[in-house]
Formats: C-alpha cells, sequence, structure tokens
C-alpha cells in the first residue's frame, strides 16, 4: 500500500473580487495560501480559487467571518501537481 | 465563481471548445507554478491575473469600449503602444503562446509556419480568444513572412492595420519608420475620433517608459551575481502579462515586485540552492501561456535569469526620448527607439550579437540557450551568427528548437539536463 495522497483544498468564490480579499487579508494574518486557476476537477467554472493545505483551513474559515468575506466553497482534492509531467496548455 | 461563459457568449465565443482551454490551464500552472518553492510573495498578482486570464482583463476592456474608448491588438513589440495611448485608446496582447490555438490556425495555414503564428489565427478564427473577439482594430507588423501571409486571412475576418517596418537600419529606414508611425498616428486619430497632440503624446511616452523602467527594475534584480530572488517562469510570466495590463497598473505592481526582488537580493533570499548554474535563454518571443521551455530547464537543475527575446530584454530596453515639444521630433524619437531592438528581421543585424555577449556578462550567465520556434527561418539562420559568436567568447551555447507540442519535452529533457551538467 502507497503513502496516502496529500489533500489540498481550494476555496472557491463568488467572483474574484472576493478571492482576493481573503487572499490579502489571510497574508495579513500570517495565514497560508496561494492563488491559482479553479482545478477543473474541483468546479466547471473558470477563475481563481485559493490553496490552502488542511492545517490552514481552520484559519481560513476564522479569517473569513472575521472579515465578513463570503467564499462558496472548500473542495479537498488529492495532490495532482507534478512538475515532471510535462503537459503544457 | 463568477461564470464568465455570459460574456464569452456575448462576444462571440465558441464557449465548449474554449472550455478544453480552460480545462488545462489549471494542471499546467500548477506543474509550473505551484510546484515552485519560495516564490516572491509579490507574484500573487500575476497568479491572480492568470487564474483569470480570459476573464478580468477582457471584462476591463468591455467597460472601457462601453465608455467609448477603443481597443488595439498588436502582434509584437515594434507597434508603438504610445500613439494609441496618446489618442486615449487601449493595446492589448493577442492569443498565441498555446498549442490549443494551432489546429485551427492549420486549418487555412500551412503547417510549415511557426506556432505562434498559427495559434494567432486559429485563436481568432476559432473563437476561442476574448481578446481576440474585443479587439476593435488589429495591428500587425512586417516582421516576419508567415506574419505578412497571415494578416491577409486575418483581414477577411477583421479590421487589420500594417505597419511597414523597414528591414535594415540606414538612416533612411529610421525616417522611413518615422513616417510609418506618423501614418499610424492618423489613423489611430481617425478611428478614435482623438486628436494627438504633443502634450498627449509625451504624457503616453512617459507612461510607457515607466513600464519599461519598471520591467528593467525586475531584471536588475536577476544581475545579481550570487543571489537567483526570482524564477524564470516567473519572470516569463510578468513580461507575458505585461503585454495584456494596464501600464499603470503593470508598472506599479512590476515596482513592487522589484522592491521585494532586491529587498530578497539584500537578505540573500533565493529561490534556488546556491551554485545553481544560471542560464540566459534567446530568441524567438513565447507568448502566454508557453512556459515549456523555462520549466524544464528549472527543473532540470539550472535557473534562468535572463531572456534576450520579444518577451524579455527586447520588450523594455531603450527608452523614448521625453518632453520633446512637436510630433514631428516625437515620431523620430519613437523611431529611434523602436529602430534599436535588434530583432532578427533586420539585415544585416550585428546588434543582436552585441546584445547578447552583453547580457551575458551583465547576467553573469553560466550558458546559453538559443531556442527557436519550428519553422521560424529568421532566427533560425541567426542562430548561426549567435552560436558562434558565443563560443568565441568562450560561454557555453545550446541551440533548441522547439514547438507548442509536448511531444518533444523528453527529448528536451535529455538534451537540457545533458547541458547543464556539461556546465559543470
Amino acid at each position: 500500500m502507497g503513502a496516502p495522497a496529500i489533500i489540498d483544498y481550494y476555496i472557491l468564490f463568488h467572483n474574484h473580487t472576493e478571492g482576493m480579499a481573503l487572499y490579502q487579508y489571510l497574508r495579513a494574518h500570517g495565514a497560508n495560501a496561494r492563488i491559482c486557476p479553479v482545478p477543473r476537477t474541483a468546479s466547471d467554472c473558470c477563475g481563481m480559487s485559493l490553496l490552502v493545505l488542511a492545517e490552514d483551513i481552520a484559519a481560513v474559515r476564522r479569517c473569513a467571518e472575521e472579515s465578513g468575506i463570503s467564499f462558496l466553497d472548500i473542495v479537498g482534492l488529492p495532490r495532482d501537481i507534478d512538475p515532471r509531467r510535462d503537459r503544457y496548455c | 465563481m463568477a461564470d464568465r461563459r455570459e460574456m464569452w457568449k456575448a462576444l462571440g465565443m465558441d464557449v465548449d471548445t474554449h472550455d478544453g482551454l480552460c480545462a488545462a490551464l489549471p494542471v499546467a500552472f500548477g506543474d509550473v507554478y505551484l510546484s515552485q518553492k519560495n516564490r516572491p510573495e509579490g507574484m500573487a498578482f500575476w497568479d491572480f491575473v492568470v487564474s483569470d486570464i480570459h476573464g478580468i482583463r477582457p471584462a476591463e476592456l468591455l467597460e472601457a469600449q462601453k465608455e467609448g474608448r477603443k481597443v488595439f491588438g498588436t502582434f509584437c513589440v515594434f507597434v508603438p503602444d504610445e500613439v494609441v495611448v496618446a489618442a486615449s485608446g487601449i493595446v492589448t496582447g493577442l492569443c498565441g503562446g498555446s498549442q490549443f490555438w494551432v489546429p485551427d490556425g492549420e486549418k487555412v495555414l500551412p503547417k510549415s509556419i511557426c506556432p505562434l503564428v498559427k495559434a494567432s489565427v486559429g485563436a481568432r478564427l476559432g473563437r476561442t480568444c476574448p481578446f481576440f473577439r474585443i479587439a476593435d482594430m488589429y495591428v500587425g507588423e512586417t516582421t516576419c513572412d508567415g506574419k505578412k501571409k497571415a494578416y491577409e486571412i486575418l483581414g477577411e475576418d477583421v479590421p487589420m492595420y500594417i505597419m511597414d517596418l523597414p528591414q535594415m537600419k540606414r538612416e533612411c529606414d529610421l525616417l522611413k519608420w518615422k513616417d510609418e508611425i506618423a501614418a499610424f498616428a492618423r489613423k489611430v486619430e481617425e478611428f478614435t475620433g482623438n486628436a494627438i497632440t504633443p502634450e498627449k503624446l509625451d504624457e503616453a511616452i512617459r507612461l510607457i517608459n515607466n513600464k519599461r523602467k519598471a520591467l528593467a527594475r525586475i531584471f536588475e534584480a536577476r544581475k545579481d551575481p550570487d543571489n537567483i530572488p526570482i524564477s524564470g517562469a516567473d519572470a516569463l510570466l510578468v513580461t507575458q502579462i505585461a503585454f495584456f495590463d494596464d501600464p499603470a497598473r503593470c508598472a506599479e505592481m512590476c515596482n513592487k515586485l522589484a522592491d521585494e526582488l532586491e529587498e530578497r537580493n539584500r537578505q540573500g533570499v533565493s529561490v534556488f540552492e546556491k551554485g545553481t548554474k544560471r542560464i540566459m535563454i534567446t530568441g524567438t518571443p513565447m507568448a502566454i501561456p508557453n512556459w515549456k521551455l523555462h520549466h524544464i530547464v528549472e527543473t532540470s537543475g539550472a535557473a534562468v535569469v535572463c531572456e534576450e527575446m520579444c518577451t524579455g530584454t527586447r520588450y523594455f530596453e531603450n527608452l523614448v526620448e521625453e518632453g520633446l515639444p512637436t510630433l514631428d521630433q516625437q515620431y523620430m524619437a519613437l523611431s529611434r527607439r523602436y529602430m534599436k531592438n535588434n530583432c532578427a528581421c533586420f539585415t544585416p543585424n550585428p546588434g543582436r550579437v552585441e546584445d547578447i555577449l552583453r547580457l551575458a556578462k551583465e547576467y553573469r550567465v553560466d550558458g546559453v540557450i538559443d531556442v527557436n520556434l519550428k519553422f521560424c527561418c529568421l532566427y533560425d539562420t541567426e542562430g548561426y551568427s549567435v552560436e558562434r559568436a558565443l563560443k568565441e567568447a568562450g560561454i557555453p551555447v545550446l541551440g533548441i528548437e522547439t514547438d507548442y507540442d509536448d511531444g518533444d519535452s523528453e527529448q528536451l529533457r535529455t538534451r537540457i539536463g545533458a547541458f547543464v551538467e556539461m556546465l559543470g
């Protein structure tokens, strides 16, 4: 049996304004997050999402509540980042 | 998420086909950018833009059009943005950096044309690029035979204006290019309904110069011999997006990033381990989202520290003289600046070899990769002089021909890996 897959969490938003606002709030409060396009397996819509690790989810929820910035969903997906895949768009 | 489909449908795009690109982008972005460690915080802005590349900026352009402003789509660094900006127009780059668009281009073009041209035509005719749907006018130039013929095909579908770029650099050629710029200015005035005055043109010259200075600061930070504060893939992304962004915002964000990179250099914060080999890439442009070569180099034990290409130094080096009182003098100043660009379309073109040797020293490179998009005979042929000069200067060089397809990735990894290993 292989090691269990690492789960990456993607925070989805109603619009990019809220996404960017939460990103800035998170970073200003020392929480980790990275901006990236929404993976197709997380949503049919194109646009930005925030990528966070499991240990950062609580901070995301807390920051969203504190700031009043809403998000649409948090979707967990097995990590699918492979720098040797060599599949470009 | 904000669903962009309604906007794309209203633009007449083939939304279902375009969906294939939307599905591919997150995977490629993840592999190239999310796999990097210790990226500058300032890259968040460019991650944000690229995450919604066919949404955010197109929506801004549509808003500007509602206010009566005209959008000019351009294919090349020779079209003087200053002229468009002086008439309250907006310049945008156009799609052309993905294999996704190539098959639609090959429906009307020979396969033996470079992928950049095929992808540009395919993006327009396949209706899968919002920028190609939004622009009110397309401005081409005579920098390559493939584009010249492609414009004739595009011209059947969109309003095209072609600037005739001289292919030599004699004084008469500079005067000829000045006349071309003046003629373009008249066309822009007529098309926008706005007069270009010396005051407005000077303001536009300063604006675009500021953007160039900001990009130059980022590149300046990459010259640090002891530290690599930003990956080549990130720097390439910044340059690629500069073709699309509002120039004032571009300058502001680039200056912020440059501040961070300069601080990283002071603190010794590097993206790569100490001793990583420094590579300069020369050759044909890499339009967004063409990240293939940079990514392969940077996952093969080396770092890209400079791009001598249109999506690199050729985009921002040399400024236009500011403060000139008449349009005639300003058009000449524009001509002089743009004709300093050492594109391979010129003959003879010793300036490009001089640039490459100078940049190799300035960026302290360990080796150079001279890359040509397949079927670009100009850069491919000039590769002979470039590679000879580098060898004579004792700088290791690897010549590569590639295109957008993933098919040669393994071969590239083998060749680049061996080249990096040879650097010691």
